[in-house]
């Protein structure tokens, strides 16, 4: 029965972090482009 | 050097993090007393560390730094910025997983126990700098208040640390590194406890060094625009 809150713990926490760091990912993707086309102008 | 550095420090941190799941729950044994909950405590302790003392220690000390006129600069405001943003993520972790954990041990998902009471507030008090962050105001002003504002978030740190000293508390006192610097679990639960320290670390210096980056490209651009537009003003005040 415990081994559902464990499961649920580590999902939520791993996931969280996952999905945080594919969002900076993204971010540091998105703030490159744009800083690359500023210096190019 | 420095940028290889911080460039293997994702996989670095993704294989660290890997390795603590498979230990915590494929390896280590069960607790005798905590039963197959004990596989919590690989993570949930390791959140805590760097959402209260690497995040806020962090942006304390980049505040002090930006605040102390002779090192002033918008990197340590960036680097602040950064990790209050990362120990809200981690914050909120540790919050979820500590009533997750608190529910079959406790009874209950959520108590008003002096621990936990205060490290909501520092989640309270970290959403609070990042509002303020958001407050428009000249770069300096802003850094200025958002540094006091890091320093008195701060102040919650030892409260939180030592809370469960100071008040009878549900929460337990020391788990692993108890007064004396003696480590209380050992074999196979001890190392994958180390490990998961070392893992949740590596995981929160990539993520404020990717946060960093993030603002230092934006501001660039930011400067360049403004750049523009100054020299744009400038050319239509040249008489032709």
């Amino acid at each position: 029965m415990n081994s559902g809150y464990v499961i649920a713990g580590y999902v939520i926490s791993i996931g969280t972090l996952a999905a945080y760091s594919a969002s900076l990912v993204i971010r540091l993707k998105r703030a490159r482009s744009r800083s690359s086309q500023e210096s190019e102008r | 050097m420095r940028h290889t550095l911080s460039k293997l420090l994702g996989p670095i941190s993704a294989v660290l993090v890997i390795l603590t799941i498979w230990l915590g729950l494929f390896v280590t044994p069960p607790d005798v007393d905590q039963g197959e909950l004990v596989r919590l405590v690989y993570i949930h302790p390791a959140l805590a560390v760097e959402a209260l003392y690497a995040s806020v220690g962090m942006a304390a000390l980049c505040s002090a730094l930006y605040l102390w006129p002779r090192t002033r600069s918008m990197r340590m405001d960036r680097l602040a910025a950064s990790a209050i943003e990362v120990g809200v993520v981690f914050n909120i972790l540790t919050l979820v997983t500590g009533s997750i954990w608190g529910r079959p041990t406790w009874g209950v998902w959520w108590t008003w126990d002096a621990r936990l009471t205060s490290t909501a507030l520092l989640l309270v008090l970290s959403l609070g700098y990042l509002a303020l962050r958001r407050v428009p105001a000249e770069p300096h002003v802003r850094a200025r208040r958002c540094a006091i504002a890091a320093i008195v978030a701060a102040v919650n740190v030892p409260i939180i640390h030592f809370s469960v000293v100071w008040w009878q508390t549900l929460h337990q006192g020391c788990t692993a590194i108890c007064p004396g610097l003696t480590y209380k679990i050992h074999g196979s639960m001890g190392w994958t406890l180390l490990l998961s320290f070392v893992a949740f670390t590596t995981c929160f210096a990539w993520m404020v060094v990717s946060r960093y980056r993030i603002d230092v490209l934006r501001d660039s651009g930011h400067d360049g625009a403004l750049d523009d537009a100054l020299e744009a003003r400038r050319s239509e005040g040249v008489p032709s």
